[in-house]
Formats: structure tokens, C-alpha cells, sequence
């Protein structure tokens, strides 16, 4: 029985006085006083700038594209050519942070942008030509009078590109196979795409200055040693490019406490000289404020945070030149509970440092996520498509043990939970760590904003994520504990040392459903691209089983080799051409080695890792629903069924629904759930064969879909499942098709528990839960909780659920405008329902609700 | 009259990180469809005045 005690704590720090159903009365407390804790943050919420896409295109109409940093950039590049490539970087970078535009909106108190102006978008033209083109050439966002300065900075780039460095490398018809997006994602300079985990720690504990004096005093011993009597070329000749990534660091870094400062100058300008009388707070207490934010950006990044307000601000800061200004990177990739610990400890429970109370901690924490709802991103086509109704993969993580097996949860981790509860948005998503070792407190936070149908945090399994980083990356124990979600589904080293820098490293992946299909046609696709886009194994109307099995796994291996051949490119190119001197400096290895930000030679802590999405089950289903009725019932025969996918199964809809009706993974039947396993152990397999630099033990390997299940549909031919081109594909990365697992939870828990979870980084569960159990009903977190002990006991990776009514999204589909604070999960992320397509609509509505217990 | 004469022109500092002869900040409240928000962008100190321009009683 869950406990009364913790409950009523609960309610007493959310000022919750109620005898209704928890999850209820949260509900109710939101529909009726709109969310947010405090009257700021109820303000900022109703004023966020949501800058979201949907459809590829962004919902806020006043979006427009800004040229500001590209011009300052551009102007920096120009200025200092012939310059080494890492030192040029630096000066760009410092040349934008002393010219941009700066600005704080009201109530701010938490403050620091990537863009000219609210709602503006800006470029980075050294990604390479079409991304820029997809800006510039879109009305909707391009104000006229930029659209010839863009050509023209497009024309200056041509050369220097990323884009430009790596097509140098790759042949010209497998550079048509990748731009094709039917074998898997487009090179990441196509949509300029890429992510990483920036080492914050090191800056809030060390701050800027200290880590500047390091890299100073690296280039002094290095000079000493060029000095040293007899010359020693084997020792001396990296000392150069170590002194010229040691400068570019302390420009970037320099120039990084210089633009805070220019946030301290302005805040102080605000609370001195204008006009504060309509803010929510009051003149008086606004003025505070603005004074207080001018302190704290004077001191961080510059000097160790000496508190929650610190911390907080300095992390900001760092994010933004790292993944927004240095250059574009998606997630909000941090283990937020454990980064920030000491400075809430020091704030909120031993007042020694920029004390506060515990409820101005939560509002602190609502104004981050609200800060991140109006981060706008710039990122291809390609990528905003498969992220409708978000703005970027934006991923938080908490939770989870030590490296003894002790429960690593603290009030910072509840209070996190807690903002969420309180402020209702779907940004960033949260990750949670789980094992049954976690006080009950924190899982029932986590449950509560579950039955709030936030579909966040999702759970990933603590102890094998842990374990297979020990296994397969071999990270030391402490270093394993404790991860976070690069993006989605993988784990990523958090710390100050040696964190994923780069998508080259970790990241990307190839498309599930077609590598079957290109199978059964030869490599060719003639459903999106018409072309060949596999390689070539045979007429499979001639196939038997095997064979057929054998062309799978070669399409399979083509498709893969492509992916992983391009990762390397890029990242060779990005460290001649892209380097990140200020995530540089925020990695105790880089400064250590003297080495660039994307280096991975002898990196210790390497995150080689990537995936199938959409998942691979659909290979699984179509496998079996052929094996069922053509090799073992022997009721069709191959040629037939390719007959009835040329036709997209029209004028053979008796035979689809054979098709359809034969096994299927996600019942807890051995017939469909082993050739799941085969094909997972396949891709497994081909992955741990890859060697990627510094990846002895293969390229890790994850299935997920982020929403491409339903985006990529119209990529993906008719299937022998059952499925109609257009149609979704499989949704997650083992979660069962939508509608075809019949048989209950248990028996999708048991199917999925045969999947190689130990040889794999991460496998993505979707699960659709009851709201009148898990909002409206005493029971729920008991149910929840036995569901979670078997989930976890089967050691299945991750699940995620979906907590909300069919007719509350039909209802949203016919008014949306009353439907606003509808959250779904989609993927790996939540959405706002009413931003999503009618078709991936559609997908939620079709998931099955479980029924539990 | 010239930026330099404005009530929203301040002067960077010699030693500051973004100083440059001859130009400062420009800080102006702006109002939009969602709030308002404080915008400091660089001028010139000789600059002519622009529309927003209000003299410095300062
Ligand atoms: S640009 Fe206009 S508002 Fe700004 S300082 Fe010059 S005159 Fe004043």
C-alpha cells in the first residue's frame, strides 16, 4: 500500500488541500488557475514565445530568420583567413559575442538568448548550403530584404563548408543513396544536425578564469619543453597543434565571460534607468531582481557558482554558446539532479550561499523550462519534420544510483518533479532512472506526472543501462552510474570529463522497415525515391527461407555501412573544419591533451552508439507474416505476395487480412517473438562488427523512432504484414504495432523481455495506461508500481507512457483551440497534441490502452 | 544631434571586453505581441540620431 505519509507531504508542498484522487485534483487545480507556482511564472507561461514546429514548419507565425550571427560570423571568418581553422572559430565566436544584440524580456530571472531578437532564428552558413537554402528560400520565414545577402553569404561559404569538406570523400552515387532518406537519416550536413552532452560541471565548479589559467599554463610548460635541450621532434611536434587549441580555448572562453558581462551591463541598465512599474512583482521587487541577475552574470561563468541561482544561470549560459552560437546542437542533455545538488544544498537546505526558500528553488526551476519552450532552433527540414510539436530534442535526466547501489534521488530531484507538475509544459522531457531502490517519495512524483499524460519522465532501466556502459564501453563504475540521455534513448557520460561531444559519435541511424523491404525488392524502392537505393540480392520471388533471411542481412549491412562510413567523415571533418574550442574548455580531457572538442582519438570515455528509427520490429512482423503463410502454411507464395505489395495490397484485401492476422510480436508468442530476436540479434550483430575510432567492441545500437513512424511513412512501400504504404510504420523501437498486441501488458512486457536488451544500448516501449486508473482512481500508483516491478525484474530497457482519453483527443481534433494544454508522447519526446499532424493524431488514438491490474 | 547625445546611449568602458572607440550600447524597451523586452544593440557615438532618440538630461 503506497503511503499515506508521503502522499500528504506531497500535497503540502504543492499547497494541495484536497481528498480527491491526487492526479485529479492537480488536473483540476491547472484547467482552473492556468499553470505556474507563482504569479512570475503563471506570467512567462502565459507569455511564452512557444517557437515549436509542426509539419516542418513553425507554428508561431512570427518566427522570422535573422542574419545577425551569420554575418558576424562570416565578417570573423573573412577577417582572419588563413588563420588555423580551431583559432579562426574563436575569433568568430568571440567576434559575435562582443557585436550581437542582446535583450531580457520582462520578469526574467533567468536570462541569456542565441538570436537577434525574440522569435528570430539565425543561420549558420558554415553547416553548409542547404540548410541555409531551406531558410532563405521559405516566404514564411524570410524577410525579403535578407534573401540576397544570405545567397551571397551561402556563395563566401561554398568553399569552407562542412558540407563541402565531407561530399570531397564520399562517391557520388552513394552521396544520391544517402540524400534519398529511404535507407536511413541524411548526412548530418545536409540538415546540419548533431548533439552532445557539454561537460557543465567543470564550469560551475571551477568557473571560466580557473580553467583559462590552466590552458595558459599548459602553453607555458609546452613552450618550456620546445625549450629543452636536446630537441626531442617525436615529443615536440604535437606541442603545436596543442598550443593552438590551448589559444582558441582561452579566446572562446574570454570572450564567453565578456558576453555575461554585457548581461550584467544590461540588467543593471533595466533596474537603474527604466520604467519597472507594471511588472508582476512590482517596481520595487523587480528592480531587486534585475540587480541581483547583473551580480550573477558578473560572477558565472566567470568565477564557481556559489549557489542555486549561480549554477542555474551559469549551465544557461554555457548551453546556449554550445549549442545554439558556438554552432547548433540538439537535447538538454545533463544529469540535472546530481549537477545541481550541491548548489540547491548549499541555497535551500544549508542557506550558505545565495539562500532561498524551497518553493523560490521551484519557481527558478519552471522559469528554466519555460526558457527552453522558447528556444528557437534551427535545424533542417529533415529534423523539424520528424519532431513535430516541439522545438528540438530537449531531454533532461534524474534519478538513479550510485556506483555502491545507493538511491541518488535528493529534494532537488522531487523539486525538479514538482516545477513539472506545476508548469505544465512539454519541454523540456524528462528521463527517470529508475530501480525499485529509489524512495518511494520521488516515484510517486514520477508517477504523478505520468497520470498527468505529460508521457514524461519516461523510465529507463538504472541498473542495465549501467551495466551495459560498463560492459560495452568500459567506463569505469562511478563514471557508468552516472549517466544521462544523450537525446532519446542513449546514455551518455555526464561529468566533467570526456563527455560525447558529436552526433558523429553517438547518434543517427537507419531506417527499420525498409531494409526488409529493399530485400524482397532487389534494393530497389519504388514507393519515395525510384531508384536503387540497396544493394542488389536477387529476385526474392525465388527466395526460400533462408535466403531471404541472408538478403535481409545484406541490406541490412549496406545500409549500415553507408551510415557509419558518413559518421566518420563527418567527423574527421568537423575537427578540421567546425571545432568548438568553447566545449573544448568545458572538458577536463581537451584541456588536459590539448586536443579539440570533436578529437576522438584515445578518448577515454567513448559513446559510439546508433540507431534503427523507425525500430526494426517491423522486419519482425513482415518476416513472420511470410515465414506463417508461404514457407510453413504454404497458402501463398512469394510471387503472390509481391503481386499484392506492388498493388499496395488493393484488390487483395482477403489476403491482407491473413497476412494481418498472423502472429505478431507483442503477444508472448515464441513464433513471432523469435524471429524479433533474430533480427535484433542481426542488427546487434552487424553494429558490434562496425568499428568506429575508439569503438573496440562495435558501434553500440539502439531501436527507437523518435516520431519518424509516422513522418516517414510515405518512404515506406506496403508491407507483407499487412500494412498500406503511407501508413504509420511501427511506432517505438520494440513496442508492439498499434492495435495488433491483444493479449494484455504482461504479455507485451514477456515478448519484449526476449529481446537482446543486454547487447543493446536502449530499446523504446510505448505504453497507453488508463486515466481512470492512473489520474482518477486511489489505486493507481499501487498498480503502477507492481507493472513497473515486472517490467523492471524482466530487465526490459525503457517504457513510456501515454495517459490520456480517446475522447479528449477526439475532442481536441474537432476544437483545438480549447485543447491547448493537451501533452501526448510521441516518441521520445511530448507534444503538445494539437500541434501534431492528423496522422500521427491518429497513431496515438489507435495505441491500445492497457488495462492494469 | 548624434547617438552620443542620447539618453539610450551608454558608453562601454575602456578595458570592458566589447569596448571599441568610438561606439557604445544602445538600449532600448521594446514592446511586441507577446511582452516587453530590453534590446542593447551597438552604436556609434556619432551616429545621427534615430526616431527613438531622447536627449540626455543626465
Ligand atoms: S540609435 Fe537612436 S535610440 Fe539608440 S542611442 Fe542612437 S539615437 Fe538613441
Amino acid at each position: 500500500m503506497a503511503s499515506a505519509a508521503v502522499l500528504a507531504e506531497i500535497k503540502q508542498e504543492m499547497n494541495l488541500e484536497t481528498n480527491e484522487p491526487f492526479g485529479k485534483a492537480i488536473w483540476d487545480k491547472k484547467l482552473k488557475e492556468g499553470p505556474g507556482s507563482t504569479p512570475k511564472t503563471k506570467h512567462l507561461y502565459k507569455r511564452c514565445r512557444w517557437a515549436h514546429t509542426a509539419g516542418g514548419l513553425y507554428v508561431d507565425e512570427e518566427i522570422k530568420i535573422s542574419l545577425q550571427r551569420a554575418r558576424l560570423y562570416t565578417e570573423a571568418h573573412k577577417a582572419n583567413a588563413g588563420e588555423i581553422s580551431v583559432i579562426q572559430r574563436a575569433k568568430c565566436l568571440e567576434h559575435y559575442l562582443k557585436n550581437c544584440d542582446l535583450y531580457i524580456q520582462d520578469e526574467e530571472i533567468l536570462v541569456g538568448v542565441n538570436s537577434a531578437r525574440p522569435a528570430t532564428l539565425e543561420l549558420y552558413p558554415e553547416g553548409g548550403a542547404a540548410n541555409m537554402f531551406d531558410y532563405l528560400e521559405d516566404e514564411t520565414l524570410c524577410p525579403p530584404e535578407l534573401y540576397d545577402e544570405g545567397v551571397e553569404m551561402v556563395e563566401y561559404w561554398k568553399q569552407w563548408s562542412l558540407s563541402a569538406m565531407c561530399e570531397r570523400y564520399v562517391d557520388p552515387e552513394d552521396l544520391r543513396v544517402m540524400s534519398s532518406a529511404v535507407t536511413g537519416e541524411t548526412p548530418v550536413w545536409t540538415h546540419f544536425y548533431t548533439n552532445c552532452i557539454p561537460p557543465y560541471q567543470s564550469v560551475l565548479e571551477d568557473g571560466l578564469e580557473k580553467r583559462i589559467e590552466w590552458c595558459e599554463k599548459n602553453i607555458k610548460n609546452a613552450k618550456a619543453k620546445l625549450r629543452q635541450y636536446p630537441w626531442n621532434g617525436e615529443e615536440n611536434f604535437p606541442l603545436f597543434e596543442k598550443i593552438d587549441n590551448w589559444t582558441a580555448m582561452i579566446i572562446s572562453a574570454k570572450a564567453v565571460i565578456g558576453w555575461a558581462r554585457r548581461y550584467s551591463r544590461l540588467a543593471r541598465i533595466i533596474a537603474e534607468d527604466f520604467d519597472l512599474s507594471d511588472s508582476v512583482s512590482g517596481a520595487n521587487q523587480r528592480k531587486k531582481e534585475l540587480l541581483e541577475v547583473a551580480d550573477i552574470c558578473y560572477n558565472v561563468p566567470a568565477k564557481p557558482a556559489r549557489g542555486l541561482k549561480d549554477a542555474m544561470q551559469s549551465k544557461w549560459f554555457c548551453y546556449m554558446i554550445v549549442q545554439n552560437i558556438e554552432r547548433y546542437s540538439s537535447g538538454y542533455s545533463q544529469l540535472e539532479d546530481d549537477l545541481l545538488w550541491p548548489y540547491y544544498k548549499r541555497s535551500v537546505i544549508d542557506k550558505t550561499g545565495q539562500p532561498m526558500t524551497r518553493a523560490e528553488a521551484i519557481e527558478l526551476i519552471e522559469c528554466e523550462r519555460l526558457k527552453v519552450c522558447e528556444r528557437t532552433v534551427t535545424k533542417g527540414r529533415w529534423m523539424r519534420i520528424i519532431h513535430p510539436g516541439i522545438n528540438d530534442l530537449h531531454i533532461l535526466s534524474i534519478g538513479g544510483l550510485d556506483e555502491n547501489g545507493n538511491d541518488m534521488s535528493t529534494d532537488l530531484t522531487d523539486a525538479i518533479l514538482e516545477a513539472a507538475l506545476n508548469i505544465h509544459t512539454n519541454e523540456p522531457s524528462i528521463a527517470f532512472k529508475y530501480s525499485p531502490k529509489i524512495n518511494e517519495k520521488t516515484r510517486r512524483l514520477v508517477y504523478e506526472c505520468v497520470s498527468q499524460g505529460y508521457g514524461f519522465p519516461s523510465i529507463k532501466h538504472h541498473e542495465r543501462n549501467t551495466k551495459h556502459s560498463i560492459e560495452k564501453h568500459d567506463w569505469p563504475p562511478e563514471v557508468a552510474a552516472r549517466w544521462a540521455l544523450v537525446l532519446c534513448m542513449a546514455p551518455g557520460a555526464t561529468g566533467r570529463y570526456s563527455t560525447q561531444h558529436s552526433r558523429n559519435e553517438g547518434g543517427g541511424g537507419i531506417d527499420g522497415p525498409n531494409q526488409g523491404l529493399l530485400a524482397l525488392w532487389d534494393g530497389y524502392d519504388d514507393w519515395f525515391s525510384k531508384s536503387q537505393v540497396g544493394v542488389h540480392t536477387g529476385d526474392a520471388s525465388k527466395f526460400t527461407w533462408e535466403e531471404l533471411l541472408k538478403a535481409v542481412r545484406t541490406q541490412i549491412e549496406n545500409s549500415a555501412q553507408l551510415m557509419f562510413m558518413n559518421k566518420e567523415i563527418t567527423s574527421y571533418a568537423e575537427g578540421k573544419r567546425l571545432e568548438s574550442p568553447f566545449l573544448a574548455i568545458m572538458d577536463d580531457w581537451n584541456v588536459e591533451e590539448g586536443v579539440g572538442a570533436y578529437e576522438r582519438y584515445n578518448k577515454p570515455y567513448t559513446n559510439t552508439w546508433s540507431s534503427y528509427y523507425p525500430g526494426p520490429l517491423a522486419i519482425a512482423d513482415d518476416l513472420t507474416a511470410i515465414k506463417y503463410w508461404i514457407f510453413d502454411k504454404k497458402k501463398y507464395t512469394m510471387a503472390q505476395l509481391l503481386e499484392a505489395l506492388k498493388a499496395n495490397w488493393n484488390g487483395y484485401e482477403e489476403m491482407r487480412q491473413e497476412f494481418l492476422s498472423a502472429p505478431k510480436f507483442g503477444n508472448d508468442d515464441d513464433y513471432a517473438d523469435e524471429i524479433a530476436r533474430w533480427v535484433f540479434d542481426t542488427s546487434t550483430d552487424v553494429w558490434e562488427t562496425v568499428k568506429m575510432l575508439g569503438a573496440p567492441k562495435g558501434v553500440q545500437h539502439i531501436a527507437q523512432s523518435v516520431s519518424a513512424f509516422v513522418t516517414r511513412g510515405p518512404m515506406v512501400g506496403a508491407e507483407p504484414f499487412g500494412r498500406r504504404h503511407g501508413e504509420p510504420t511501427h511506432d517505438g523501437g520494440v513496442s508492439p504495432y498499434m492495435g495488433l498486441d491483444k493479449k494484455g501488458p504482461t504479455a507485451v512486457l514477456k515478448s519484449v523481455s526476449k529481446l537482446p536488451h543486454d547487447r543493446m544500448k536502449g530499446n523504446q516501449l510505448n505504453q497507453r495506461l488508463p486515466v481512470g486508473l492512473m489520474r482518477e482512481s486511489e489505486k493507481g500508483f499501487d498498480v503502477w508500481t507492481a507493472y513497473m516491478k515486472t517490467w523492471h525484474d524482466l530487465g526490459i530497457d525503457h517504457v513510456q507512457f501515454n495517459v490520456v482519453r480517446t475522447e479528449d483527443m477526439r475532442a481536441a481534433q474537432k476544437e483545438p483551440e480549447k485543447w491547448d494544454h493537451l501533452i501526448v508522447r510521441i516518441a521520445g519526446y511530448s507534444a503538445r497534441f494539437i500541434s501534431l499532424s492528423k496522422l500521427a493524431q491518429d497513431s496515438i488514438i489507435s495505441r491500445t490502452v492497457q488495462e492494469l491490474g | 544631434m548624434t547617438c552620443k547625445d542620447c539618453k539610450f546611449f551608454y558608453p562601454v568602458a575602456e578595458g570592458e571586453f566589447d569596448y571599441e572607440q568610438g561606439k557604445g550600447d544602445c538600449v532600448n524597451a521594446l514592446q511586441d505581441s507577446k511582452g516587453k523586452y530590453w534590446l542593447v544593440r551597438k552604436a556609434k557615438e556619432d551616429a545621427p540620431s534615430c526616431a527613438n532618440f531622447k536627449p540626455n538630461l543626465k
